[in-house]
Order: structure tokens, then sequence, then C-alpha cells
């Protein structure tokens, strides 16, 4: 692997990996090998993308910096009309079940919301450099 | 426009120049995210969520150092989300459709089709060490794995490239 670092520039050759080099036909056969496909890797194009990522990405930064909070509020809003719609229409006389029940919903509806539609960052390395 | 100049632009306000950073890595992105999700679709739902992140996120990235570097982990975050997310799905061949790869010679497919059939961890060293040009100290502090995992991998990865490329199977 020392050889391999000095082919790459990143080690100095040694003088015992240049005598060895000298002297061995499969190390210069690798060797020669090995900088064919480095040479051939550094002029390799990325292949061209099928379609402009712009306009999507434009249409996500638009939409502001919390997205995923207003399709939350979205779930929870007919959960609370719906409620106090079944309050009205059945006289419901509990207050305490009035209250906890569609807490207990809201926060159901919040955790369930979070796997199906929150995009996070894991990001560990930005965490380790202070980002 | 120099990358330093639009991320400059995009903190001032100017949404709109951070267009010419995605038009400028775009395609390198999407590569890379393929040969980490092995899944086109994954790859293109990471890759614009990355984006996201980076215009969200530009005002903690210092233009003066590479946009990049910075970018690409969280690229590599997005991916491993994506993959989380929707469990494996890879597919084989992700860089064998000629219609979508019309800047690419024969022989040059021949070695993203090499590169593809790399585990996903010596293909992603293999692109940054050779087609972006990163130092094997500059992989290591963006992998976050230690320097000589870098370069056991690397001697892996391209003793695995030879013999696909002379018509092996790996």
């Amino acid at each position: 692997m020392h050889r391999m670092a000095s082919a790459d520039g990143e080690a100095a050759w040694t003088p015992a990996d240049q005598e060895h080099l000298a002297a061995c036909s499969a190390c210069q056969r690798w060797a020669a090998d090995f900088a064919a496909v480095n040479a051939e890797l550094q002029e390799l194009p990325y292949p061209v993308s099928p379609a402009d990522a712009w306009l999507p990405i434009s249409e996500r930064i638009q939409q502001g910096d919390h997205p995923w909070l207003s399709r939350r509020l979205w779930l929870i809003g007919p959960l609370v009309l719906g409620w106090r719609a079944f309050q009205l229409v059945a006289d419901f006389q509990a207050p305490a079940l009035s209250l906890i029940l569609p807490a207990l919903a809201a926060i159901v509806l919040w955790r369930m919301g979070r796997g199906l539609l929150t995009i996070e960052t894991w990001a560990p390395e930005l965490h380790k450099r202070g980002m | 426009m120099d990358d330093a100049a639009a991320v400059r632009a995009c903190r001032a306000g100017d949404a709109d120049a951070f267009r010419h950073l995605v038009a400028r890595y775009q395609d390198r992105a999407l590569a890379h995210a393929r040969l980490l999700t092995r899944n086109a679709a994954d790859a293109a739902d990471a890759v614009q969520e990355a984006f996201v992140d980076a215009f969200r996120g530009l005002r903690a990235f210092d233009p003066d150092r590479p946009f990049y570097a910075w970018f690409y982990v969280l690229l590599r975050n997005r991916c491993f989300k994506q993959m989380s997310r929707r469990g494996t799905r890879a597919e084989s061949g992700v860089f064998t459709a000629p219609a979508i790869e019309p800047g690419v010679s024969p022989r040059q497919l021949d070695l993203w089709r090499a590169i593809d059939q790399l585990p996903a961890d010596q293909a992603e060293l293999v692109v940054l060490k050779h087609i972006e040009g990163w130092s094997y100290d500059e992989l290591s502090a963006s992998l976050g794995i230690p320097r000589g995992t870098v370069m056991s991998r690397l001697y892996a990865a391209r003793q695995r490239l030879l013999v696909l490329l002379s018509g092996g199977t790996s």
C-alpha cells in the first residue's frame, strides 16, 4: 500500500521501493496498469443528468424553511375541526376528555407525520465541525 | 459567476444565484448519489434534497472553501437517509442506459460500469480520489474514516477495478 500511496503522489518513493520496482517485472506491470487506469479515471467525464434539477429545487426553496411543519398542521387542523364538530353534534359533556383526547391524537399524528412527511438531515460530520 | 460569488449572492438574498451552483454540480452529484444509493430515483431525490439543505445551510458555509467538498457531506447524508427510509431497492447497472449518457464514450461508459460494480464504499473513494482529485487526508476528514482505511479501501478498489476492466468478475 505504501507503493500505491507513492504512485498516487501521496508519499515519497523509498529507495528500497524504487530498487524493487526496477527489478520486479510483476510490480512493473502492476505499476503500468495502475498508472493507465488512474490516467483514464482522471479524464472520466460525469454522465450528463437526464433533467435540469433547478426547477424542483427552486420550488422547494420558495416553499420556505419548514414545509413539513405546514404539512403536519394540515393533518392536525382537520382533526381539531372534526373533534369540535363531534362535540357540538353529539353534545359531548366530558371536559377532561375534551382536552385529553384531541391532545393525544395530535401527538400521535405529529409523530406519525415525522416518519411520513419529514425529511431530516443527519449530518454528524457537520455537527463535529460546528456547522 | 464562480462558486464563492454565487454563495455570497445567495446569502445577500439572490436565491436565483443558487442556480449556478446547481447547474455546475448536478451531474457529478447525481453520479455520486447513484453510486451510493444504487437506485436512480433515490439518487435524484437525494440530490434534490441535498441542494435544498445546502441552500438553507449556506450561512454556515465559508465561501472561501470549496463548495463541493462541503456539499458532498450533505449529499452523502441524504443518500444514507434515503436508503434507510425506503429500504434497499438496489438496481443493477445504474450506468447502463445509453440514452442518458450522451456525453460519455463507450470506453468511458465501460469504466463507469466497472466502478458501478464496486461496493459503494470503494466506488465512492475511487471517484472522489481520481475524478475529484481529493487527497487521502481530505477523504479521511470528509468521510470520517482513518487514513489507513482510505488507503486499504482504495487499494482493494483499484485491484478489483483492474480485474473488472480486464474482463474478469469481482
